[in-house]
C-alpha cells in the first residue's frame, strides 16, 4: 500500500504544476491591463510603465512564469493582490474553510442520500419507487444550482424568513448554500448508483450466490453493493470537483466570502495573483480529494490493492489492462 | 468420507417442463415439455447444440431464471416428491446450495471479485448448516483441499486464481453443503483442454464419493460417455432421445442423435468425409409444428409436420420420432 | 465532465437478451446487428415515451427560436419604464422586467442564444475531443501520453472555474463564450473516444480487416469511427444541456453573454436584484433553462438506451 500511496502522490506533482502553468498561461493571454484597472485612466505613460515594472508585468512570459512557479511552490507565497495589496495566501486561507465546508457537505449528502436512493431505485426496478427516483434525479441534474439557490432564498428567506439569505455568520447559514449546491450531485450520484447496481445485479457472481442459497437481501447488500460502489466512489471524487466549481457560483448568490466569491471579483479586476492563487489552491484541493478517493478505491477493490502488495509484474500488467478496459 | 446413510431411489423427476422468454412482444419457446427422472447417485448428461435450451432447463430446476423475461409455463419439478414450483420464493434459498447446487459455465465471472475465496465457500455452509463462522471456515478449508487447492490460498481473492483453479473453487462452493443434486452447466468449456479432464475427473470422483446425483450439461459426447450413466439429447427445447449411455451410444434411435454420432470424427474408422447434419436449428420464436427436427431430417414424411410421438424402447430408452410409430412401420433405417 | 461520461443505465430488454445467455447466443448476435441500424435505433427511441417528450420540447423550442419574430408579442428591446416589474398578466404572460420589457418576448428571443450557444459549444468541444482522442488512439506512444496528461490537468480544474478563466481570454461575446464553454468538454470526449477506440481496436473484426490488408486509414474511418459513434452521439446530446446550463451560469456571474442580450442566464442575473419585489424576473428564465436542460438530458438518456447494444460490452 505504501508504494501505491507514494506513487499516487508523485503523480500529483506534474498535474498540479501543469494546472499552475495552464492557468498562468491563460491569464497571460487575457486581454486587459491590470495597471489601468489599478491606477485609473488618468496617468502618464511613464507612470504606467513604472507600475507595470513594479508588478513585473513588463518581463517576458518565461521569466514571469518561473518567478510565479518559484514563488508558489518553493516559497509558498502567492504574492499580494493588485487591488488592495493584501496577502493572497492569507486571504485565501481565511476563506478556504467556507468553500471547503460547502463542497464537503455536498459530497457527504451524496453519500448519505443519493447512494441509498440509487440502491432503492435499482432494487425496485420498474416499480413506482424506481420511476419516482429516476424522475427526481433527472430533474435534479437539470436545474441550474444558482437558480434553485435563488428560489430557496425566495421561499425560505424572503417568504418564510427561516434562514438567512446571505453571509455565513451562523452554522445555519450553510443550509441553503449546501442544499442548492448539492442538488445536481445528488441526482447524478443516484443515477450512477442505480445503473451500477442494475449492472451488478445481473452479473454471474450474483447468480452464483443465488444458486448457493443466499437470501435476496443478503445478495443485494453483501454481494452486489460492494461491487456496485467501486465505480460510484470514483464518481464521488469527480463530484467533489463539480461541488467546488458549484460553490464558486453559489457563493456569489449568497454573498459568502469564500474563495469563489473572492476569485470571481478578482477576475473582472484582472487581479492576476488572486486568480492564479485561487485556481491553483482549488485544483490542489481537488487533486488531493481525488487522491484520497483513489486510496479508498484501492482499499475496497482487491484487484487494485494486489497490484501494489504483490511484486509479481505479470499480475500487475494483467490488472492494469483490465483497469484500462473499464476506463 | 463415505456417508453411512447412502440414500437411494428417485431423487428428481422433471415432468413436462416448459419455459418461455417473453420480451419485445416476442415469445422465445426455450423449453417445450421436457421430462426425465434421476435417481440418487446417478449422473445424467444433457447434450445438445448451443441454444437448445439446456441451461434453461438447469436454471429452471433451481428456479434462478430471471423473471421477467423467463416464464415457467407448465410442468412439475419433483425433488423427493415435493414440487419445487410450489415452494414459495422465500423458501427456495434453503433448497438452493443445500439440496441442489450448480456449477456455472464461466469461472472467470462466476466468483465475486471483491470477496475472499474462502469467504465465498464458507458463506453457503454458514447459511445452511447454521454453524459458527470458525466452524464454517474449517469446513470450507477441507472442501478447498478436496478440490485440490492448498489451504493457504483460503484468504486469497478470485483474481489471484487461474481459470482452472477458479472452476475448482466454483465446484467447491457448489459441493460445500453436500447437495443431493449437482448441476454442472458446461463446467469445462471455458477451460483449457488439459485442465478440462482434470476438473471433470475431480468432479466425478466427488460426486461418487458424496453420492450426489449429477446433471452434466455439455455439447461433447465424449465427456458424457466418460462421466455419465444416462444421457438426454436436447433439441429445440425438447429431449428427443433419452436412455442409458449404453442404449443411446450403441443404438441411437433418433435421426438427430444418429446424425450427431456421424459428425464425430472417429479414431478407429478411416472415413474421408464426416457427414454433418444439414441446416440449422429452428428459430425458437417460430418453432415448426409437429417434429421440430423435421425440416432437417432425411427420413421426414408428411406426418412429421403435424405431430410427433414418443416411442418407448423399454428400459427407459425413449425417443421422440414418428419413424417408430405404428403407421410408419418398424425400423426406418 | 460530470454527466458526459457515458454510463450505462436502465433498459431492461437488452439486459434480458443478455440473460438468455449462451443458449440464445446466435439470436443475440443477429439481433445486435439489426440493432445497429438507424431505423432500429429510432424505433427503440420512439418506444421511450419520456425521451420522446423531451425531443418534442426541444423541437418546439427550436421552432420558437426560428420564428421568434412571429411568436413574440412585443419587441424584446422595447423599454417601457412606466410598466416596469409588472407581474404576469394577460397582456404580459410572464410579466415585465425592471425596464418594462416583456419577459415572454425576451425568453422567446433568448431561445436563439441559449440553444445555439449550447449546440455550438458542444459541437466544437466534441469535434476537438474527437480530434485529440483519435490522435491519441491512433498514434499511441508519447502522443497519447501527452494528450492524456493534458486532459488530466484540464480535468483537475473544476470546470466552471476553467470556463471563467478561458472566457476572459476570448472576451464576453457570443462566440467567445461558446469557445470558453467548449474547452472543458474536450478532455471527456478525448478520453471517451480513445477508450472506445482501444476497445474496438481489440475486437476481432478489426483484426479481420487487418488480415485482409485494409489500410490503417480505412480501418480508422470505416471500422473504428462508426463504432465510436454511439457513445459520442449520447455525450453530444447530454453536453448541449450542460453547456446551456454553464452558459447561464457564466452570464449569471457577469462573465458570459451580457445584458441587454436576452440570454436566459443574463436575464436571471439582471433580475436578481429584484428578487424580493419581482421574483418572476428570475423564475421564468430559470424555468426555461431547467426545461431545456431536462429535455436534452431526457433525449440523451433515450438515445443511450436505444444505442445501448453497442455501448455495453
Amino acid at each position: 500500500m505504501t508504494r501505491y500511496i507514494i506513487k499516487r502522490l508523485l503523480m500529483l506533482i506534474p498535474v498540479i504544476l501543469g494546472v499552475a502553468i495552464l492557468i498562468f498561461t491563460i491569464m497571460y493571454f487575457t486581454p486587459g491591463d491590470p495597471v489601468k484597472l489599478i491606477a485609473g485612466d488618468t496617468m502618464t505613460a511613464e507612470q504606467h510603465d513604472q507600475i507595470a515594472h513594479e508588478l513585473g508585468l513588463d518581463q517576458p512570459y518565461f521569466t514571469r512564469l518561473f518567478k510565479f512557479l518559484k514563488q508558489t511552490f518553493i516559497d509558498f507565497d502567492l504574492g499580494t493582490s493588485y487591488i488592495d495589496n493584501s496577502s493572497v495566501s492569507q486571504q485565501l486561507f481565511t476563506r478556504l474553510p467556507r468553500t471547503a465546508i460547502i463542497a464537503s457537505v455536498c459530497c457527504l449528502l451524496q453519500i448519505i442520500i443519493a447512494i441509498p436512493l440509487g440502491v432503492t431505485a435499482a432494487t425496485h426496478q420498474g416499480g413506482f419507487l424506481d420511476s419516482f427516483c429516476i424522475v427526481l434525479a433527472i430533474i435534479a441534474i437539470s436545474v441550474p444550482s444558482f437558480w434553485i439557490a435563488m428560489m430557496f432564498i425566495l421561499l425560505f428567506s424572503l417568504r418564510l424568513d427561516w434562514l438567512p439569505s446571505f453571509g455565513i455568520d451562523h452554522w445555519y447559514s450553510y443550509i441553503l448554500p449546501c442544499a442548492a449546491n448539492c442538488l445536481m450531485g445528488l441526482g447524478s450520484t443516484a443515477r450512477q448508483t442505480r445503473s451500477q447496481m442494475l449492472e451488478v445485479i445481473r452479473s454471474d457472481y450474483v447468480v452464483t450466490a443465488r444458486a448457493k442459497g443466499v437470501p435476496e437481501r443478503t445478495i443485494l447488500y453483501s454481494h452486489a453493493l460492494p461491487n456496485a460502489l467501486i465505480p460510484v466512489i470514483t464518481h464521488l471524487g469527480t463530484q467533489f470537483g463539480s461541488a467546488l466549481g458549484g460553490t464558486v457560483v453559489i457563493e456569489t448568490v449568497f454573498s459568502i466570502p469564500g474563495v469563489g466569491y473572492y476569485m470571481t471579483n478578482a477576475i473582472s479586476n484582472r487581479d492576476y495573483p488572486v486568480v492564479l492563487g485561487g485556481v491553483t489552491l482549488l485544483a490542489v484541493l481537488f487533486c488531493l480529494v481525488v487522491f484520497l478517493v483513489d486510496l479508498i478505491y484501492a482499499f475496497i477493490d482487491p484487484r487494485i490493492k494486489a497490484q501494489y502488495e504483490g511484486s509479481q509484474k505479470k499480475r500487475l500488467k494483467k490488472t492494469e489492462k483490465r483497469g484500462k478496459a473499464y476506463a | 468420507m463415505e456417508n453411512a446413510n447412502q440414500k437411494s431411489g428417485r431423487l428428481l423427476s422433471v415432468q413436462n417442463l416448459s419455459v418461455q422468454y417473453e420480451a419485445n412482444n416476442e415469445v422465445v419457446k426455450a423449453v417445450n415439455g421436457v421430462s426425465f427422472d434421476l435417481n440418487y447417485g446417478e449422473a445424467l448428461g444433457l447434450v445438445g447444440e448451443t441454444g437448445a435450451g439446456k441451461t434453461t432447463i438447469a436454471k429452471a430446476i433451481l428456479r434462478i431464471l430471471p423473471d421477467p423475461p423467463a416464464k415457467l409455463t407448465g410442468g412439475k419439478i419433483l425433488l423427493d416428491g415435493e414440487n419445487l414450483l410450489d415452494v414459495p420464493a422465500d423458501k427456495m434459498p434453503e433448497i438452493r446450495g443445500q439440496r441442489i447446487s450448480m456449477v456455472f459455465q464461466d469461472p472467470m465471472t462466476a466468483l465475486n471479485p471483491v470477496k475472499r475465496v474462502g469467504w465465498q465457500i464458507a458463506e453457503g455452509i454458514r447459511l445452511h448448516e447454521h454453524c459458527s463462522k470458525a466452524e464454517a471456515n474449517e469446513r470450507a478449508k477441507e472442501i478447498l483441499k478436496l478440490v485440490g487447492i492448498s489451504e493457504d490460498r483460503f484468504r486469497e481473492y478470485p483474481h489471484q486464481f487461474s481459470g482452472g483453479m477458479k472452476q475448482r473453487v466454483v465446484i467447491a462452493i457448489a459441493l460445500a453443503c453436500n447437495p443431493d443434486l449437482l448441476i454442472a452447466d458446461e463446467p469445462t468449456s471455458a477451460l483449457d483442454v488439459t485442465i478440462q479432464a482434470q476438473v471433470l475427473e475431480m468432479m466425478g470422483e466427488l460426486q461418487k464419493a458424496k453420492n450426489s446425483a449429477l446433471i452434466l450439461i455439455t455439447h461433447d459426447f465424449g465427456v458424457v460417455a466418460k462421466s455419465c450413466d444416462k444421457v438426454g439429447v436436447v433439441y429445440a427445447g425438447e429431449i428427443i432421445e433419452f436412455g442409458t449411455i449404453r442404449q443411446v451410444f450403441e443404438e441411437p434411435k433418433h435421426p438427430y442423435t444418429k446424425g450427431l454420432f456421424e459428425a464425430i470424427p472417429s479414431m478407429s474408422l478411416d472415413v474421408d468425409r464426416l457427414s454433418p447434419i444439414r441446416g440449422l436449428p429452428p428459430d425458437p420464436t417460430n418453432l415448426p409444428s409437429g417434429c421440430k427436427f423435421a425440416p432437417r431430417c432425411k427420413y421426414r414424411t408428411e406426418r412429421c409436420r403435424q405431430a410427433v410421438d414418443e416411442h418407448d424402447f423399454g428400459d427407459g430408452h425413449r425417443c421422440r420420432c414418428c419413424m417408430y410409430s405404428e403407421e410408419h412401420g418398424e425400423g426406418g433405417k | 465532465m460530470p454527466e458526459l461520461n457515458v454510463q450505462a443505465e436502465t433498459q431492461e430488454r437488452d439486459r434480458h437478451s443478455h440473460h438468455h445467455g449462451h443458449d440464445h447466443h446466435e439470436k443475440a448476435v443477429k439481433r445486435s446487428w439489426k440493432d445497429s441500424n438507424f431505423y432500429g435505433v429510432m424505433q427503440r427511441f420512439a418506444k421511450n415515451k419520456v425521451s420522446v417528450v423531451g425531443l418534442i420540447i426541444i423541437i418546439l423550442l427550436v421552432l420558437t427560436a426560428i420564428f421568434a419574430e412571429q411568436i413574440a408579442p412585443y419587441n424584446y428591446r422595447r423599454i417601457d419604464p412606466a410598466h416596469a416589474n409588472q407581474l404576469p398578466s394577460a397582456a404580459h404572460w410572464f410579466g415585465t422586467d425592471a425596464q418594462g420589457r416583456d419577459i415572454f418576448s425576451r425568453i422567446v428571443f433568448g431561445a436563439r442564444y441559449s440553444l445555439s450557444i449550447g449546440v455550438i459549444a458542444s459541437l466544437v468541444g466534441t469535434l476537438l475531443g474527437i480530434l485529440f482522442g483519435a490522435l491519441a488512439g491512433f498514434f499511441g506512444g508519447w502522443v497519447e501520453t501527452v494528450i492524456l496528461r493534458i486532459c488530466d490537468i484540464i480535468q483537475s480544474i473544476p470546470n466552471i472555474l476553467l470556463c471563467i478563466c478561458v472566457s476572459q481570454v476570448f472576451g464576453s461575446g457570443f462566440f467567445a463564450t461558446a469557445m470558453a464553454l467548449s474547452v472543458y468538454s474536450i478532455p471527456g470526449t478525448t478520453r471517451l473516444l480513445r477508450a472506445t477506440m482501444m476497445s474496438v481496436r481489440e475486437q476481432e473484426f478489426v483484426e479481420a480487416a487487418k488480415a485482409i490488408d485494409c489500410s490503417p486509414m480505412r480501418i480508422m474511418f470505416k471500422h473504428i469511427l462508426p463504432n465510436c459513434m454511439a457513445p459520442l452521439i449520447v455525450s453530444f446530446s447530454m453536453a448541449i444541456g450542460m453547456k446551456i446550463m454553464s452558459s447561464a451560469g457564466l452570464s449569471f456571474l457577469g462573465l458570459g453573454i451580457q445584458e441587454p442580450i436576452p440570454e436566459w442566464g443574463a436575464m436571471i442575473s439582471a433580475g436578481r436584484r429584484y428578487l424580493r419585489v419581482a421574483p418572476h424576473l428570475v423564475i421564468f428564465p430559470g424555468l426555461f433553462v431547467a426545461l431545456v436542460v431536462l429535455s436534452f438530458n431526457l433525449v440523451g438518456d433515450g438515445l443511450r438506451d436505444a444505442l445501448d447494444p453497442k455501448l455495453r460490452k
